[in-house]
């Protein structure tokens, strides 16, 4: 905070040239629409007979939690999240340590493995379906090559929800790598050092030193994340639309379906605000015990 | 001596080898869906289902010429650009200024924007898109490019000003306050000053922009239909109820995927902090 500058008068006109502009588009497209959410949420409202609306107070909301769609939506979303963020935190770990060693090429390798992440989601859930093909697919064929039993993917109830884990772990694990080559990078070569010369090996450095030193990092990377898969959207949608039946409906998926085939615009209105309080909620929290509230203040 | 150097450098040599097998492994992970997908929209659709999957085939460029003329997809192409470089646009232009005043000036009501731009990070899109949806629905504006543009506006500009900040703050105030001293205004030590040291942060705000939201699909689905349809939208026009054309999809997802590729490739040490939404430095 000491950057900042006092205000003159002359200053106190450039800041409002420069901020009222940037006030009055995020009034008109990020605060009313949020309010107007609110406000829809307390209604009977219909998508098809918008005329008709109705004010119903709490009654949506009311639907949604005493609905068990609702809570095994919630229960997908967790399992989708815990399970996808549990490797992506371990893969990008592993891959963050082996491609950060001394090597030549390791530049271009640091470019590499990031691919995945900004490669448009609808065509890699398109490319992972072709692969998963159980008739002629590469996956299958490689399993069945190697005597392997066959993994049906997207194409058996059972493993659905894995495969989209999967396609999910592929995508976004280089987001993690990348954060936790930074935190890396930053090490105190110092105390690597002082473990060195105590003798400890690799394992014993990173539990015991360079673990506990990248913390910090570690924490903002996954809550960011975390923060991310709540809002998992577009693999999902583009592979099961949250089937079959409603084995991969997260919250996301519900509400949309809530939206576009109930047509119950109230309704899913009430269950997007669910979710806005759930990750506010959840992120208050970890900010509190995290450094994360802090973070960007040094 | 001479033993011990022998062995060291075997030592080293097996450490090369045991790096490079391990990094082989991660990037055949990593890139193989990309290079099946470009593999594959080269193939005529019966390589392209053939078990083993042939990795030797004669290369045809028949789905990119398939792509482009039958089903309008070189219309949804340029709509992605247009909207998306616009959006970018008015974003930075709205957004810089702001970013700019935030860093450097106190003023009151500083704290609640902080908090709007914050809830656009945090709430799910589609908090967003049911308003929308039935506010474009009164005012006639699904399936147009405007619409579109206003919401990624929105999402761009919290981005914008998120990013910027940051890159803000790492320039020294020192510099701006000596050119005050010597008589500039405010503005002209923002413009003339302060603008050309942020330029990199700058382009590297506006290609991140322009990757997020040329990869967009759940607004691109829902506001349009046909005249607006964007590029990842389109992709779905290759996927028939029973009967996918898999050269075709594969060859338009090429056509989204590049451009992103590009430019990470290019250009991703300028990118990181945007990427990791400022985690790191």
């Amino acid at each position: 905070m000491d950057r900042v500058i006092p205000l003159s008068r002359s200053r106190r006109q450039i800041v409002f040239a420069f901020v009222v502009p940037c006030v009055v588009v995020l009034l008109f497209i990020v605060v009313f629409p949020l309010g107007y959410n609110l406000w829809m949420s307390l209604h009977n409202w219909n998508l098809v007979y918008p005329k008709q609306t109705r004010f119903i107070g709490l009654q949506n909301y009311l639907k949604i939690v005493t609905n068990g769609v609702f809570w095994y939506s919630l229960l997908n979303t967790f399992y989708y999240g815990f399970f996808a963020l549990l490797i992506e935190f371990a893969f990008g770990m592993l891959i963050a340590l082996v491609i950060n060693l001394d090597f030549p090429g390791k530049a271009i390798v640091q470019t590499l493995v990031i691919l995945p992440m900004v490669a448009t989601p609808v065509a890699v859930s398109y490319v992972w379906r072709i692969m998963y093909n159980p008739d002629f697919g590469i996956i299958n064929w490689v399993l069945k090559s190697l005597h392997l039993p066959a993994w049906n993917g997207i194409f058996a109830a059972n493993t659905t929800m894995w495969s989209l884990i999967f396609i999910d772990v592929w995508q976004w694990t280089p987001f993690l790598t990348m954060i936790f080559s930074a935190a890396l990078l930053s090490l105190p070569r110092e105390a690597l050092e002082a473990a060195d010369v105590d003798g400890a090996n690799a394992v014993q450095k990173f539990i015991h030193v360079t673990f506990p030193l990248m913390k910090t990092v570690v924490v903002i990377g996954v809550v960011l994340r975390g923060i991310d898969l709540f809002k998992t959207f577009d693999i999902i949608y583009s592979l099961t639309g949250g089937g079959p039946g409603r084995l991969t409906e997260t919250l996301n998926i519900h509400t949309y379906n809530m939206l576009f085939t109930n047509l119950d615009a109230g309704r899913a209105a009430a269950l997007s605000i669910i979710a806005v309080i759930i990750a506010s909620i959840t992120l208050l929290q970890l900010a509190r015990t995290t450094a994360l509230g802090g973070g960007r203040r040094k | 001596m001479k033993k011990d150097l022998l062995r060291a450098r075997g030592r080293r040599v097996l450490r090369y080898v045991l790096i490079y097998g391990v990094v082989a492994v991660i990037l055949v992970y990593s890139l193989f869906p990309i290079l099946w997908m470009i593999l594959t929209s080269f193939k005529n659709q019966v390589d392209a289902l053939s078990l083993p999957p042939k990795l030797l085939f004669q290369p045809t460029i028949k789905n990119y010429v398939d792509v482009f003329t039958s089903i309008g997809f070189g219309r949804y192409y340029v709509n992605s650009l247009v909207v998306v470089i616009l959006s970018v646009g008015i974003s930075l232009l709205v957004g810089v200024p702001a970013a700019y005043a935030l860093t450097r000036y106190d003023f009151r009501g500083k704290s609640q924007i902080s908090l709007w731009i914050l809830s656009v990070r945090i709430a799910p899109p589609i908090a967003f898109l049911i308003p929308f949806y039935v506010m474009y629905q009164r005012l006639d504006l699904l399936d147009t490019r405007l619409g579109l543009i206003v919401i990624y506006v929105a999402i761009n500009l919290t981005m914008v000003i998120w990013l910027m900040k940051g890159f803000f703050e790492d320039i020294p105030p020192d510099i701006e306050e000596s050119a005050l001293v010597e008589g500039c205004s405010p503005f002209q030590v923002f413009w003339w000053v302060t603008l050309p040291v942020a330029m990199t942060g700058i382009a590297a705000t506006a290609i991140l922009g322009f990757i997020f939201t040329w990869n967009e699909l759940m607004f691109a689905i829902v506001l349009t239909s046909n005249h607006a349809k964007t590029a990842p939208a389109g992709i779905y026009n290759f996927i028939g109820y029973n009967d996918i054309r898999w050269g075709q999809l594969t060859a338009a997802s090429s056509i989204v995927v590049v451009p992103p590729l590009i430019f990470i490739i290019t250009m991703r040490k300028n990118l990181l902090r945007g990427l990791t939404f400022g985690a790191v430095k």
